[in-house]
C-alpha cells in the first residue's frame, strides 16, 4: 500500500499524514510469542482546519490511533508526519514536547481526566507557563480566562477558581478543551469527547468543536462511535474495524452510501427516532475479533454477509473507488443498500412469525 | 419452550396479593436525601402506573431523579436516601412499609434489577454460575440450579461455558447480557433497567435492546427502562415517562410523545439528537443546567431554560394536565388556556 494513490497526497493543506502506521502490542510473558495487532498498516490524513472522525466499535484500534498521533506509543511501523516533519526524527526531549504542544488530547472521561483536588485554574496555567514561556505571570492568567470563554465558561473569573467537583460534566469537559488549547495547537485528538456525556449537553461540545475550527484554526480528530455526531461535526470519516481501516472519506459521501458492509452496520445501530427501526437493527450480533497473530484475510468476514473465498485468504487493501473515497473491501462494487437485509431476511422471518403469535394472542 | 420458560406461578415464597389492576402503581413518591444544608426532595411526587407485560421508559438528563425514582420502586434507597411519601403498590401490596425480610422474597422473583454497569455490578471474584447459584439458593430449592443457569445463559445468547467465566473474562456486551439473564433466573414480572446499555458499543447497544424487546415479548415481563438517551427507546417502549428536577413532565404513548412533544423540555430533548438523515441543521441542545434540587426554582421547574416562558411560568407551578391522554406539566396546556397556546405551541 502506497500513499501516492491517495488523492489528498498532492494538496499542500495536509497538517498530519500517517502511512502504514501499525502497532503491535505482545501478549502473555516474556516469552510468550503471541502478539495483539491493534493497528496495521494504517494510512490517515488530517487536513488543515479539518475535524475528522475516526469511528468503529470498542476493539477497533480507535484509541490506539489516538495515542499513536499523540505520541503516547511509539508506532511499530510506520511513519506519522506532522506539517512535513517525520515525528520519529524528534529525538530530543524539548522537540517531543513541542510537538505535544501542538497536537493535544481531550480525554473521553471528564470526571477522571482533570486532577479533583486542584481549582480549574491550576492545569491552564501549568499548561500556559510549559508551553508558553514568553508569557508573564499576569498574561498567563489573562491568557487562561480568555481561554474559559473561548470554550463558553463564562464568566470566566468564577470559573477559575472552581474545584471539579463544583462543575457538571459538560462543564468538565470544557476544561478539557481549554487545557488542550492552551498551547495554541493545530491539532486536538479528542478521544470520544463527548460520551460520557448527557444527549443533551453533547451538542453543545460539538457546536465548540466546530467553533473552534472554523475560529480559532484547530483541527480535530474526534474519535466517536456515534455516526450522527460524527456527522453533525466532521468534515471526513474514517471508519476502523479490528485494526484495519475499511472506508474513508468526505462523510457526506459514505453515509448516503456507505461502501463497505460494516460502514452499513454501523450506520444502521444509530438510534434515529424520526425512521422507522431498521430491519437490520438486530440481524448481527457479533463482536470485534481480538486480533491475535492474525492470519491474511479480510477482518470482517466471520460477520459479513457478503463474504467470499477471496476474503479469507486476501488482506483487502484501501483502494480509491471514488475521489477522496477509499474502501477496503473485495466485493465494495457489490455493496448494496439491501446487502444486509437481504441475508437477514431468513433470520427476521422467524422473529416476525413469532411477533405475529404475540400480537394474536394480545388482541385475543 | 421448557416448563422452565413459562411463566411461574405464584409461588410459595409470594405472597398470595394478586389482584385485578395494574402491575405496579406508584403514588406520589417522594424520594428525600438528607443533607448538610437540609432535605432535597429527589423525587417529588410521582405517580404512575404500570400494566402487565408493558415497556416503559423514562428519560431525561442526569440529576433528574431518575435512578432515584427506580431505587425508591425497587426499594434498593440506602440513607441518607429515603422514601418520605407516597405508596409503591405492587401486585396490590405496598412495598414502602415492608421490612426488609418481607421484601426479600420479592426481589428476584418478582422485582429485578439490572444495573448500569454490569463491572461493578457483578461480583468480580465468583464465575457467573456461582452468582446464579446464590440467587437460586436464596429463593427456591425445587429449581434445577445447573439447568435453570444454562437456560437463562441460552435465552440471553451467551453460550453457557461462561457459567464458568468471570466477569472481567466477558466483553461488556456479554457481561451486561450476562447480568439481564440473571434478573431472568426466576421470571420476574417485572425488571427494573437503569442505563444498562449506556456503557455499550452503538452495535452491542442496538442488539441488546432489539434482544431485550424479544425476550420480553417471549416472557411476557413488564420493563421499567431508565435512559438519558431519549432516541434509544424510541423504538421499543409503550409509553414513555420524561422527568425534569424531580417530577414527571409529559408522560404518554411514546410515539405520539415523539411526533408531538407537548412539553418545551421533551422538546429540547428531540432536539437535541443529530439526525443522521437529511439535512444538517444547527442544532442547540438545551442551554443551562437541570435545577438544584436543594432550593428548586419557583413555579415552573423547567422555567428559567425555557424557550418560551412566560412571566406567570414562575409564580404559578403547573400541574399535570391532560390533553389527549398525554399529561403534560406546563402552563401553556392548561385547560382554558389552550386556545390561547395553539399558535406558540408549534413553534
Amino acid at each position: 500500500m502506497s500513499t501516492t494513490d491517495t488523492p489528498q497526497a498532492s494538496q499542500g493543506d495536509v497538517l498530519l499524514r500517517a502511512t502504514g502506521l501499525t502497532r503491535h502490542f505482545q501478549l502473555g510473558g516474556a516469552f510468550s510469542r503471541r502478539t495483539l495487532h491493534a493497528v496495521d498498516e494504517a494510512e490517515l490524513t488530517i487536513g488543515r482546519n479539518e475535524i475528522v472522525a475516526l469511528a468503529g466499535e470498542s476493539g477497533s484500534g480507535k484509541s490506539t490511533v489516538a495515542r499513536l498521533l499523540a505520541m503516547v506509543y511509539k508506532p511499530t511501523a510506520g511513519e506519522i508526519t506532522f506539517e512535513g516533519k517525520p515525528l520519529s526524527h524528534l529525538r530530543s526531549r524539548k522537540d517531543q514536547l513541542a510537538y505535544r504542544s501542538q497536537a493535544p488530547m481531550v480525554f473521553q472521561d471528564p470526571f477522571s481526566s482533570i486532577n479533583p483536588v486542584y481549582r480549574v485554574s491550576h492545569g491552564l496555567l501549568r499548561s500556559l507557563k510549559l508551553h508558553r514561556p514568553e508569557l508573564d505571570k499576569d498574561a498567563r492568567n489573562a491568557e487562561a480566562e480568555r481561554l474559559l470563554s473561548v470554550v463558553g465558561l463564562t464568566p470566566a473569573a468564577t470559573f477559575m477558581h472552581k474545584y471539579p467537583y463544583e462543575m457538571s460534566g459538560g462543564q468538565r469537559q470544557r476544561v478539557g478543551f481549554a487545557q488542550a488549547l492552551a498551547s495554541n495547537p493545530k491539532l486536538i485528538i479528542a478521544d470520544e469527547p463527548v460520551s460520557m456525556l448527557d444527549a443533551s449537553i453533547r451538542i453543545g461540545l460539538l457546536n465548540l468543536m466546530a467553533e473552534l475550527r472554523d475560529k480559532s484554526n484547530v483541527s480535530f480528530l474526534y474519535i466517536t462511535h456515534d455516526l450522527a455526531s460524527a456527522r453533525y461535526a466532521a468534515d471526513r470519516l474514517v471508519v476502523m474495524y479490528a485494526g484495519h481501516i475499511v472506508e474513508q472519506g468526505p462523510i457526506e459521501e459514505i453515509l448516503a452510501e456507505p461502501k463497505h458492509p460494516y460502514t452499513q452496520l454501523l450506520l444502521a445501530t444509530v438510534p434515529d427516532p424520526r425512521a422507522p427501526l431498521s430491519e437490520l437493527a438486530g440481524a448481527d450480533r457479533g463482536e470485534p475479533p481480538r486480533v491475535v497473530d492474525p492470519q491474511p484475510g479480510c477482518r470482517f468476514r466471520a460477520r459479513c454477509p457478503i463474504a467470499v473465498d477471496q476474503c479469507g485468504t486476501v488482506t483487502p487493501p484501501l483502494r480509491v473507488l471514488t475521489e477522496g473515497h477509499q474502501v477496503a473491501c473485495h466485493r465494495a462494487e457489490t455493496v448494496t443498500a439491501t446487502t444486509w437485509t437481504d441475508r437477514a431476511a431468513t433470520d427476521r422471518a422467524a422473529t416476525d412469525r413469532a411477533a405475529t403469535d404475540h400480537a394474536g394472542k394480545e388482541s385475543a | 419452550m421448557s416448563p422452565l420458560r413459562e411463566p411461574k406461578s405464584p409461588s410459595k415464597s409470594l405472597p398470595e396479593t394478586r389482584v385485578d389492576g395494574p402491575l405496579l402503581d406508584v403514588r406520589d413518591l417522594v424520594v428525600e436525601y438528607a443533607t448538610e444544608k437540609g432535605s432535597v426532595k429527589a423525587v417529588d411526587g410521582v405517580s404512575f402506573t404500570l400494566e402487565r407485560g408493558e415497556f416503559l421508559g423514562i428519560v431525561g438528563e442526569s440529576g433528574c431523579g431518575k435512578s432515584t425514582l427506580l431505587f425508591g420502586i425497587a426499594q434498593l434507597l440506602s440513607a441518607p436516601a429515603g422514601v418520605t411519601g407516597g405508596q409503591v403498590l405492587f401486585q396490590g401490596t405496598d412495598l414502602v412499609p415492608m421490612k426488609e425480610k418481607e421484601i426479600r422474597p420479592i426481589r428476584w422473583a418478582g422485582i429485578s434489577v439490572v444495573m448500569q454497569s454490569a463491572m461493578n455490578a457483578l461480583n468480580p471474584v465468583k464465575t457467573i454460575g456461582a452468582q446464579y447459584r446464590d440467587v437460586l439458593r436464596a429463593h427456591s430449592f425445587d429449581l434445577d440450579i445447573p439447568a435453570r443457569s444454562r437456560e437463562v445463559l441460552e435465552l440471553v445468547g451467551v453460550d453457557p461455558v461462561h457459567l464458568s467465566s468471570y466477569p472481567h473474562q466477558l466483553s461488556g456486551g456479554m457481561r451486561q447480557r450476562a447480568m439481564i439473564a440473571m434478573a431472568l433466573l426466576l421470571t420476574p414480572d417485572l425488571i427494573v433497567m437503569d442505563e444498562p446499555t449506556s456503557a455499550l458499543d452503538v452495535v452491542a447497544q442496538r442488539s441488546l435492546m432489539v434482544q431485550i424487546k424479544e425476550l420480553q415479548k417471549e416472557l411476557g415481563f413488564a420493563i421499567i427502562f431508565v435512559t438519558h438517551d431519549m432516541s434509544l427507546v424510541s423504538h421499543f417502549s409503550d409509553r414513555l415517562i420524561v422527568m425534569y428536577g424531580g417530577q414527571i413532565a409529559e408522560v404518554g404513548e411514546t410515539r405520539t410523545v415523539f411526533d408531538t412533544p407537548l412539553h418545551p423540555y421533551s422538546k429540547g430533548l428531540l432536539e437535541a439528537f443529530p439526525s443522521i438523515r437529511g439535512p444538517k441543521v444547527p442544532l442547540l441542545g438545551i442551554p443551562g443546567t437541570p435545577p438544584d434540587l436543594a432550593t428548586p426554582p419557583p413555579g415552573c421547574r423547567f422555567a428559567p431554560r425555557c424557550p418560551v416562558a412566560m412571566p406567570s411560568c414562575t409564580e404559578d407551578g403547573p400541574d399535570l394536565y391532560d390533553v389527549d391522554s398525554v399529561l403534560v406539566r406546563c402552563l401553556l396546556h392548561e385547560p382554558g388556556r389552550t386556545s390561547t397556546s395553539k399558535e406558540d405551541v408549534p413553534a
